[in-house]
């Protein structure tokens, strides 16, 4: 053979590895029990060489497991050394700190042989419908509790099932059944994939070494490539959760650099004491995930383009838990991951990133009254999905997973399978967060029983206390509520029952919303409000549109309305612990130090919004339409052209941000200038900060129509430091810009200079 | 002239082509016309006249018309449906909206998803309740109704579907509905769930009920004029239109359930494969059926083609699963992918050479036709490496630019892998073959299969091309090219039975078997199928098949298991765990040690019997040496260089005509490629039949 078609030869022998492991994973999804792995597809597939790098793996797949096996190989061979294994034997785990997080979550690893040479490994991860303890949820205090752990060791050797292993994990689950046929399943697709594999080395022409060298090395050469298309630097973004006895902290420092991405959880709270914990390899896989979305969702998933991309967190955070620290449910902290990730990316310049997702709520629903009556112990494990976060350039899409991309039990599946009763399942009204692109919406969701008896839900919901962020101005998504559907509120985690006549209430959470809600198209919230997903009256409070039921848009009281806003989003700070809602304090002396202590824990879970220049800009908008000089220009505009201008001339985000909002407090008060530079100070440098104070002096040596007096009053600064820069701003940008037929650009341009401009208090702290 | 009337018309409307067939006295005769998008019909009767006069018949002699169309893909891929509104379970509107809740493409941060057929608007909800055995939760509202019935008339809405939780297992309520719109809007179709998918899976039903509603009034329209117009032509027959499911039904059933004549078109193609080989006495069959912007591929056993319940039309992203709406019908079971002529290679960001979905389709087409196309595609590496003549292309009607093909490969693909011209555009060929064989491969597998057990029967512009490469990566021993490949699915109408087939959920365990509730349910579809299907077969006699989808309990995928057509008794569970327990073995390796098995789905499928077909093997014509038109230069993707290859006419050679490959034949409608290690032999029906020869390498 010649060059030419070794190449070729090359690109299809990949294609047939990506082909054989994708018919592993089809196959599992058909064979499983387990409704997560068929109705979720949490499972994975792959091929790995000897020194188990993973060289293919199947694109069906949760990101929780797709990248945590590709972690776990190595950890078989270096116990199990290829060299001592014979065609026929598969080795099993469901350590968590090895594989994906949890004890559901078993992995099997079968060598491929060529002959009687070792060739390739090949594995599959599957979730398995129960591994005894106290079932999946988030109450254990110990990973002892959460199940039976199956170290590292062989399931068939040789073709001989190791029955006394099988005999044990069936003694331990309450399905021995359901978990046979799921072991034997993946048994049989990982020796299927074999013989494929075997099949295809054995045809001649590739030598699975060669080729694996090749895919790695051009994968992780494409993964730089795209990589390097990004600004290097360092980002930062954090995020708060409910947590299960206490809200945490997520957060993420995202480094780009020549070696690739990495990306530190540093400053993340401390694991919990239930079992809502994260173990380093389930961390990595859903940073990676993000990480991918962001940079590169069409790369192939391998050895490869995964080494360009490093994770890491301190050990003993809620993101690196310690043996034996519980797991169980830690996918309701590791699903928050890749929005804490990306929010790092919407950092950079020219990033479009969603804003954040309402959450996937999964219950564990358990009950002991049958169909008919009969006694009967039943058990079914639900997905249901809150909203995801506005796209930019789009709504976000409502009900749908994110990130796990889980696929929910159709509701006559499940009532066919357990006598519960679904009241209701539809979208919630106002639960997307307001914005120019609005959120997507969550669901609400009744659930109760069919019979008599008790139900009990193991719950594990978060954003309860805590909503999905918005993105550049865009409003935050509804929070989630959880009760009875008389009204008995319920803790989010934990073991809660019903009884007869009684009903679960769950309102999942919406995702937040990008952008300006009050520069939202009308007509696109009109036909929100005809379709019940916005209520008039938040049409009107959110959005400045003034709306009837049917749709009609009064155009007048809308132009009214968005000119007058106001902002009560600003002030409103979700819910606060109950400990200072009660408050009995009406003046500052009565605020107990506990009250205190509790609101300083809030509110380090609950930052005040970094993006808070929206009061600002809103200042800036009341000079919209103002008609105050002989310029043909209004002050809004003006602003927007002077920042314009800078941005034309390469100036940096902040001379960007000052030159925008140099005029915005012109429209309220007679000391713009003053007022305007106290505003900015926190922000941005002293230099700015004079320039801004100083500007309406410096300006009045260009008005040819006053007194000369008036017109050198700058000279009483001559000499100051910065009095070159102030002349420079207000002759090259200030002056001239009141040009109507400039191209003077939208405010969403400089959204994301204002979003890294207002990302950190560097020049002033004032901790409260 | 004979008493009897002795001719039949196939008619199949594509989206660029309308192809007729006639069939008189054991001859056919074929017609090509272009499709006349906006008045479908008038293509049909241009076909219909082309016909008749090519065959030189009287528009008396026709005895029956077979047509299938692409209108109802077209309304629902287009959305030029009616304006549909859903009345539903109060609580449950958003179900179309929320799907399963599910992101078809993992990694996309902006990923869309189509809005729904019915804006939440018109989706109006009714205080009602079944529970999953029908008994009712909640009674009907009725006192709500006279506001809805007011909102469809404010609204003006064309077509209505009606789909309540769990009417599969109870319809009265959706049943009652009916029967107040019926009264209150007569003229309006009401599409009911319980009649037009009665499955268990709320978002699969309701889909495709409302897909049904939606496409309902255009398929009215333009079915209950036919048979008048057909009349007006002189025609005096029956007109019965092509199913989903391969079957034929009358235009009355067609203008009730349309949504089952989506894809009818492919189901023409895999019907005409099962004649074929059935007249071949072929067991397993690869049907490969490659055209300019697709290839499907459809496995057959026992000649018959596989059957699915579900299928997704109108994918947002084309071929990507989950993107479509999903319909809930009986339909062939078939594999697409983005692989054709028109098919435009591309390098992907690791430099991987990719070819597809997308497609130049015949406009602009690609760059060697000459109508604005620039990009590379396959059709242009086949020229590029002599395996399509520029001058004889299309029977010399079409002649091909090499320059513009070469061009295009060069500066697409040759360029950016280094390669020279002529081994990027093998490259091309053979990415875009390894494609095709990869998904055969896998489907093979999801059914239990070994993909080089089967005989290939290629059949489209585009597949004689590729069979037989493909035939050697998927290790198949015998190809066959038939006659009429280019219009083989208005071939395959003409073949197709008359029936009708209907499911509904009924849920038991192995354990607590009830055999008098299923028998129940078999005599009541078995009633219902016979009542569509009886009218339409034309005095033919009917037989009825009978299945249940069946499971272990806990799994979420089912299998079909064929039952016997009579009431079953409590010693037959023995008998249907063991059909059970073989065919899951056979899908998935082993069956699973006394685990207990439930049954999900029963269906009922009522079909004429088929034909008995001319068997091919009757005397074997006499072998000899076919005689070359000449010879061609072709690129040799094993040694780099070019070499001659012997060109056959395929119309001038007679039967028992046999070639050794490497070699080409060529016709007007396609060129067929016989690699090295074939032998091909021309037989008594005139096929190309290809067969391995040698072990050695298969190049052409």
């Amino acid at each position: 053979m010649n060059a030419p078609l070794d190449e070729i030869g090359l690109q299809v022998a990949w294609n047939r590895l990506i082909n054989i492991v994708e018919d592993q994973a089809q196959k599992l999804i058909r064979a499983s029990f387990s409704t997560s792995v068929r109705e979720a597809g949490d499972l994975s597939a792959g091929i790995f060489d000897l020194k188990g790098r993973m060289l293919a793996q199947a694109v069906t797949g949760t990101p929780g497991h797709v990248n945590s096996m590709a972690n776990a190989v190595p950890h078989f061979i270096a116990e199990y050394p290829v060299s001592g294994m014979k065609p026929g034997d598969a080795l099993i785990t469901n350590d968590p700190w090895i594989t994906s997080g949890h004890l559901h979550d078993v992995t099997i690893v079968t060598p491929v042989f060529l002959g009687m040479e070792p060739v390739a490994l090949l594995a599959c991860t599957v979730h398995l419908v129960d591994v005894g303890g106290r079932g999946m949820g988030p109450d254990a205090a110990q990973v002892y509790e959460e199940g039976v752990q199956i170290p590292i060791m062989p399931l068939v050797r040789e073709g001989v099932i190791n029955r006394d292993l099988m005999k044990l994990v069936m003694a331990n689950t309450r399905e021995p059944k359901q978990v046979e046929g799921d072991l034997l399943s993946c048994i049989s697709a990982n020796e299927a994939a074999a013989g494929q594999l075997a099949e295809l080395l054995a045809a001649g022409g590739i030598e699975l070494k060669t080729l694996g060298e090749e895919i790695i090395e051009r994968s992780r050469a494409a993964m730089l490539r795209e990589i390097s298309c990004l600004t290097p630097g360092v980002f930062t973004n954090g995020m708060a959760l409910d947590g299960y006895e206490e809200p945490i902290r997520l957060e993420a420092t995202l480094t780009i650099d020549g070696d690739g991405i990495a990306v530190d959880f540093a400053g993340t709270s401390p694991m919990s004491a239930r079992g809502i914990n994260v173990v380093l390899n389930y961390t990595s896989a859903y940073a990676t995930f993000a990480v991918k979305c962001a940079v590169a969702p069409d790369l192939p998933n391998n050895y490869g383009s995964m080494s360009a991309i490093r994770i890491s967190a301190p050990a003993g955070c809620i993101l690196h838990a310690v043996y034996p620290a519980p797991v169980s449910a830690r996918h309701v902290v590791g699903h928050a991951v890749p929005d804490v990730v990306l929010g790092c990316f919407a950092r950079m310049a020219g990033s479009a990133i969603p804003a954040e997702a309402g959450m996937m709520w999964n219950p564990m629903l358990r009950g002991a009254t049958g169909l008919d009556g009969e006694v009967r112990n039943w058990e079914i494990f639900l997905n249901h999905s809150g909203g995801m976060g506005a796209r930019p350039g789009g709504d976000g899409l409502s009900a749908t997973a994110f990130p796990a991309g889980v696929k929910a039990t159709p509701v006559e599946v499940a009532e066919a399978n357990v006598p519960l009763i679904y009241w209701r399942k539809e979208l919630r009204a106002d639960s997307g967060g307001a914005g120019r692109f609005r959120g997507g919406l969550g669901q609400t969701i009744e659930i109760g029983g069919l019979r008599d008896g008790p139900i009990a839900i193991q719950a594990m919901f978060d954003r309860i206390s805590v909503p999905a962020n918005g993105r550049s101005g865009g409003g935050t998504g509804a929070g989630g509520i959880f009760g009875t559907a008389a009204g008995r509120p319920l803790a989010g985690k934990g073991l809660h029952g019903i009884g007869h006549g009684e009903r679960f209430s769950m309102q999942l959470p919406g995702g937040g919303g990008i952008g300006d809600a009050f520069a939202r198209d009308p007509a696109s919230v009109a036909g929100d409000v005809r379709d019940g997903f916005v209520s008039v009256e938040s049409a009107r409070s959110s959005y400045g549109v003034a709306v009837d039921p049917q749709g009609n848009v009064d155009e007048r009281a809308t132009a009214v309305l968005r000119r007058m806003r106001c902002t009560p989003e600003l002030f409103d700070e979700g819910d606060l612990p109950v400990a200072i809602r009660h408050t009995q304090a009406r003046s500052i002396t009565e605020v107990t130090p506990e009250e205190h202590a509790a609101y300083k824990l809030f509110r380090k879970a609950n930052p005040i919004p970094k993006d808070n220049y929206m009061g600002i800009l809103r200042m800036m908008e009341f000079g919209r339409g103002e008609d105050r000089s002989i310029l043909p220009i209004d002050n809004y505009t003006h602003g927007l052209q002077t920042a314009t201008r800078v941005l034309r001339d390469g100036g940096d985000d902040e001379a960007v941000v000052v030159a925008l909002l140099h005029d915005c407090a012109d429209t309220v008060t007679p000391m713009h200038g003053e007022v305007a530079a106290a505003m900015l100070s926190p922000y941005v440098s002293e230099k700015s900060v004079w320039i801004i104070k100083h500007h309406g002096i410096f300006q009045d040596y260009y008005r040819q129509y006053v007194s000369e007096k008036v017109r050198m009053g700058r000279e009483q600064f001559r000499g100051h430091t910065h009095f070159d820069a102030c002349v420079e701003f207000c002759e090259k940008y200030d002056q001239v810009s009141f040009d109507p037929d400039y191209d003077t650009l939208p405010i969403e341009t400089f959204y994301p200079m204002l979003d890294r401009v207002f990302a950190h208090t560097r020049y002033f702290s004032h901790e409260h | 002239m004979t008493e009897k009337k002795k001719a039949r018309i196939g008619i199949d409307i594509g989206g660029t082509f309308t192809d007729g067939v006639l069939e008189v006295g054991g001859r056919r005769h074929t017609t090509k016309v272009p499709t006349t998008p906006a008045a479908p019909q008038l293509g049909m009767f241009d076909a219909i006249r082309s016909l008749l006069s090519i065959a030189r018949i009287a528009p008396d002699d026709i005895a029956l018309i077979v047509h299938g169309t692409t209108l109802a893909t077209n309304a629902l891929i287009e959305r030029r449906g009616a304006r549909t509104a859903l009345i539903t379970t109060e609580g449950f509107r958003d179900v179309l909206e929320m799907r399963g809740e599910d992101r078809y493409d993992q990694y996309s941060l902006a990923l869309d998803i189509p809005a729904p057929l019915v804006p939440r608007r018109l989706r109006l909800p009714v205080a009602e309740r079944m529970d999953a055995r029908g008994n009712v939760l909640r009674a009907l509202g009725r006192d709500a109704l006279p506001a809805i019935v007011e909102t469809l008339r404010r609204e003006e809405v064309g077509s209505v579907a009606v789909a309540f939780l769990h009417s599969y297992a109870n319809p009265a309520h959706e049943d009652f509905v009916a029967d107040m719109l019926a009264r209150e809007l007569p003229g309006v179709p009401v599409s009911l769930s319980s009649q037009v998918s009665p499955e268990i899976r709320e978002y699969e039903r309701i889909s495709t009920t409302c897909a049904n509603a939606y496409i309902r009034p255009v398929m009215e329209r333009y079915l209950a004029s036919l048979p008048e117009q057909i009349r007006e032509m002189g025609l005096d027959c029956p007109l019965l239109m092509m199913l989903s499911s391969g079957g034929l039904t009358s235009i009355e059933t067609a203008m009730r359930f349309p949504v089952r004549l989506v894809e009818s078109g492919p189901a023409g193609g895999a019907i005409f494969s099962s004649h074929i080989a059935r007249s071949y006495g072929l067991d397993r069959v690869l049907a490969f059926d490659m055209g300019g912007t697709t290839a499907k591929l459809c496995l057959l056993e026992g000649s018959q083609p596989h059957m699915a319940r579900s299928f997704e039309a109108a994918r947002n992203e084309r071929h990507r699963k989950g993107s479509g709406l999903p319909l809930r019908i009986p339909v062939i079971e078939m594999v697409e992918i983005g692989a054709g002529g028109g098919s435009i290679a591309h390098l992907d960001k690791l430099g991987r050479l990719a070819v597809g979905p997308e497609s130049a389709s015949s406009a602009p087409g690609p760059a060697c036709y000459r109508r604005g196309g620039t990009r590379a595609t396959v059709t242009d590496a086949n020229l590029v490496i002599g395996r399509l003549d520029a001058a004889t292309f299309a029977g010399g009607e079409m002649p091909l630019e090499t320059k513009l093909a070469e061009q295009a490969v060069g500066r697409d693909v040759a360029a950016g892998l280094g390669l020279d011209v002529p081994a990027a555009a093998r490259g091309i060929i053979e990415i875009v073959d390894e494609a095709m064989a990869g998904a055969a491969r896998v489907h093979a597998t999801e059914r239990g299969r070994d993909i080089g057990e089967h005989t290939m029967i290629a059949f489209g512009g585009a597949a004689p091309l590729h069979a037989g490469h493909l035939a050697h990566k998927l290790k198949i021993d015998r190809f066959i090219i038939p006659r009429q490949a280019g219009v083989g699915s208005a071939v395959g109408f003409l073949q197709a039975p008359i029936s009708y087939e209907i499911a509904r959920t009924d849920w038991q365990t192995l354990a607590d078997f009830d055999p008098a509730r299923l028998n129940g349910v078999f005599a009541a579809l078995s009633a219902q199928a016979f009542a569509v299907a009886g009218p339409a077969s034309l005095g033919r006699p009917l037989v009825e098949h009978r299945m249940a989808a069946m499971r272990y309990v806990g799994q979420g995928y089912e299998i079909p298991v064929p039952l016997p057509t009579r009431d079953l008794h409590d010693d037959d569970v023995p008998m249907l765990a063991d059909r059970f327990a073989k065919l899951y073995a056979a899908h998935f390796s082993r069956a699973m040690p006394d685990a207990p098995v439930e049954i999900l789905t029963l269906s009922v499928n009522v079909t004429t019997e088929e034909e008995p077909v001319g068997g091919h093997g009757a005397g074997d014509p006499e072998l000899h040496a076919a005689a070359p038109a000449g010879t061609r230069r072709v690129y040799d993707g094993a040694t780099g260089a070019l070499r001659d290859v012997q060109v056959f006419d395929r119309d001038s050679l007679a039967p028992g005509a046999s070639i050794r490959g490497p070699a080409i034949l060529v016709e007007a409608e396609t060129t067929t490629i016989l690699p090295a290690g074939f032998d091909a032999v021309i037989d008594r029906l005139g096929a190309i039949d290809c067969r391995r020869t040698a072990a050695m390498e298969a190049r052409p």
